[in-house]
């Protein structure tokens, strides 16, 4: 495990911005369903010392954020969603590079565990291997 | 213990061992993949050690994650340090990095193997006929050839039509499959074996004929008496983690240890080891690609899942800006962490997966970076320059342009100070991105450098005999010996190398 109980919740928290439950038309599998926050703290507990502890300060920092962006008084985990994306953005468009860059990351590490998920693949019309499709050519 | 004759999974080995043999070639990936055969074919003993997993077709999963975690290195968690980040991407499991690359095949630019030979005289050892007879030989070996255009799918036609309309020279990518679906998966690993990479080319061929190889077993140091290597000491992975256990073992090489641990660590090795012998240069003079994508939502379905990752480029503008174009089937989850917005309006563009095109460019950067030793391991120190920047950006506009011109309704030019979705009207809004490398997402996956060839210890780290200045025994056949940078891709041009190199080494042996 890379995170504590906190951090976690906090990830969850993250993640959701992203990939809110229910609201896509054709997604329709949320976060839990997948089990996303729970491939990406393993995943980030195979990643290299240095890079762990990255997370670590990310996950602090974004905690944080609503404050020292002047979004909110409360830190990221105590606010409703639309005040979370407004911290999001925020962070997206910050005139600090590396504030930008952890935002960036987030997003990848969350749209990397989400659709490790084989159904939220299936449901953006992604083919699976076996998928006729790919048997049309199998020349020299 | 392992998955076929002569693999031994160092997963299984509970205590200290040792093992011999005329040559150990550290790493599997495109230059010691190619070292090992050629040594193997040539008579000699050879065991390879290689510090991730062999992974077949069979283990292959559709998504990145899993892919991240069994075939990269530290899971993909690695990036060069600068002012600004370049991620980088780089195999960790026998095939090396060709087993997650594109297969894209470019022979070595001539002006590039003039200059090697100008500036460092590697002119008699890598010239235009070594270099024709070892392309000849690996392209019939790897079965080298342009994709077939009924599996090219919508991504690479765009492209082509791009380039048609804008009246840029293009062509199919030339590619080292055989049997491609066009499954666009090249980085998760082929799951249909048509990729031929070292994991399904040299290292079972030579299995067969008597060559072993470790698997999840990393060099730590290279042994060596009175600067003459004779071996390696190695760790042994846990399985399925990124830990290696404290058992330890030792690999005796009787003729010599090879290097092909990839641009980051093989010098690393070397100056961990304090075997820099009479080189200055161990480390320095680290080069890349650093590359840029955008996105493009059109009206009529792309499906940018069907089709090879990368299958049409165009080396248009190569010569003139430095630059080369191609397309990139990016999977849904590295489209996505690229895809602008939060919720529903993220999601609406996610579902709109088989809409989307994508391209890339990367840049022939002028940069010298450097891989520095720390106690977290290799760190590679490197930035673009403004002029590498400069020319990113240009490209990003070229890209847009070719989008809009084949019906694109928005492109993602993802440059920070721009709007992250612009249409036709708003291209101009390009030209006043600052260049300023922090202002792009930036990747590299072709690394070169860290321990180049030459005649001057001062600058180079290998000699023309692809062995470090001063020390017996120690040799180098990967990415990390180029010279200079390419400006073109480079998997081709390291297993020509390693080849020559390899064939060298076996006949000073003898
Ligand atoms: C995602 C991706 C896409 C690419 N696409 C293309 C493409 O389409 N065309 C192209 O020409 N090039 C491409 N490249 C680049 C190309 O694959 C590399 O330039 C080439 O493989 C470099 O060869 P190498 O032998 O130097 O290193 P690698 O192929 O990376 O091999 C190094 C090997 O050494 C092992 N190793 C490292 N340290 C140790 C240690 N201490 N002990 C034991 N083993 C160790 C590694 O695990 C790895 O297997 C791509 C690269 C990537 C990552
Ligand atoms: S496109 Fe698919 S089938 Fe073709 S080489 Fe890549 S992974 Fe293999």
């Amino acid at each position: 495990m890379a995170f504590n109980r906190w951090e976690k919740r906090t990830l969850e928290k993250i993640v959701e911005v992203f990939f809110p439950p229910g609201v896509g038309d054709r997604l329709k599998r949320d976060l839990i369903e997948a089990g996303t926050v729970e491939r990406l703290d393993y995943m980030i507990s195979r990643y290299p010392l240095q890079a762990r502890l990255l997370f670590h300060i990310v996950i602090w920092v974004t905690y944080w954020a609503p404050i020292f962006l002047f979004v909110s008084i409360l830190p990221f985990n105590f606010l409703n969603w639309e005040k979370r994306k407004k911290a999001m953005e925020k962070m997206f468009y910050s005139r600090i590079y590396y504030v930008r860059q952890f935002a960036n990351l987030l997003k990848l590490v969350a749209a990397i565990s989400f659709f490790a998920d084989e159904e939220a693949r299936r449901e953006v019309g992604i083919p699976g291997i076996d998928d006729p499709i790919y048997s049309k050519y199998m020349g020299g | 213990m392992g998955k076929f004759k002569n693999h031994i999974d160092a997963a299984d080995i509970s205590k200290y061992r040792e093992d011999s043999a005329d040559f150990v070639v550290v790493g599997t990936g495109a230059g010691g993949g190619i070292a090992g055969w050629v040594l193997t074919e040539m008579g000699y003993e050879v065991i390879w050690v290689e510090a991730g997993p062999y992974m077949t077709a069979e283990d292959f999963r559709d998504d990145v994650y899993t892919s991240m975690l069994n075939l990269a290195k530290d899971a993909g968690a690695t990036s060069m340090m600068g002012r600004a980040i370049v991620t980088y991407l780089q195999g960790s499991c026998v095939g090396g990095s060709p087993l997650i690359n594109s297969a894209i095949v470019w022979r070595t630019p001539e002006e590039v193997v003039d200059e090697w030979a100008e500036k460092f005289g590697t002119g008699n050892v890598i010239n235009n006929r070594t270099l024709e007879y070892a392309f000849e030989k690996i392209e019939k070996l790897l079965n080298i050839h342009p994709i077939e255009e009924e599996i090219l799918g919508g991504n690479n036609l765009l492209f082509k039509e791009a380039c048609e309309k804008m009246g840029y020279e293009s062509r199919v990518i030339r590619r080292n499959t055989r049997g491609c679906h066009g499954s666009n998966r090249c980085v998760q690993g082929c799951p249909f074996k048509a990729k031929l990479s070292p994991d399904v080319t040299f290292v079972p061929w030579s299995l067969e004929k008597g060559a072993r190889v470790y698997s999840n077993c990393r060099v730590v140091k290279i042994i060596s008496k009175n600067r003459k290597a004779t071996g390696v000491e190695v760790v042994f992975k846990e399985r399925g983690k990124e830990n290696y256990r404290p058992v330890k073992g030792r690999i005796y090489a009787r003729r010599g240890v090879i290097l092909a641990a990839g641009a980051i660590d093989t010098p690393h090795l070397i100056r961990k080891s304090r075997l820099q012998g009479d080189s200055k240069a161990v480390g320095k003079f680290f080069m890349a690609h650093p590359g840029v994508g955008i996105g493009g939502i059109f009206d009529r379905e792309i499906n940018i899942s069907l089709g090879p990752s990368q299958g049409y480029e165009s080396p248009h503008f190569r010569k003139g800006h430095h630059f080369k174009m191609e397309t990139i089937g990016l999977p849904i989850e590295l489209l996505s962490a690229r895809t602008p917005g939060f919720g529903r309006e993220f999601m609406k563009r996610i579902e709109n997966y088989n809409y989307v095109a994508v391209w890339d460019s990367y840049v022939k950067s002028e940069a010298h970076g450097q891989v520095m030793s720390t106690i977290f391991g290799p760190v590679p120190k490197y930035e673009p320059t403004k002029r590498d920047t400069e020319i990113l950006i240009f490209a990003i506009k070229k890209m847009a342009e070719m989008m809009f011109e084949v019906g694109a309704k928005v492109v993602f030019p993802g440059i920070y100070g721009i709007p992250e979705e612009i249409t036709k009207d708003q291209l101009n809004l390009i030209d006043e991105a600052e260049p300023d490398p922090r202002n792009l997402l930036l990747y590299a996956s072709h690394l070169f450098g860290g321990a180049r060839m030459g005649v001057d210890p001062r600058i180079s780290v290998v000699d023309l005999n692809f062995k470090v200045h001063g020390v017996e025994n120690l040799f180098v056949t990967d990415a990390s010996v180029f010279p200079t940078n390419l400006g073109v891709n480079p998997q081709h041009t390291v297993m020509a190398v390693s080849m020559i190199g390899a064939e060298r080494i076996g006949e000073s042996a003898r």
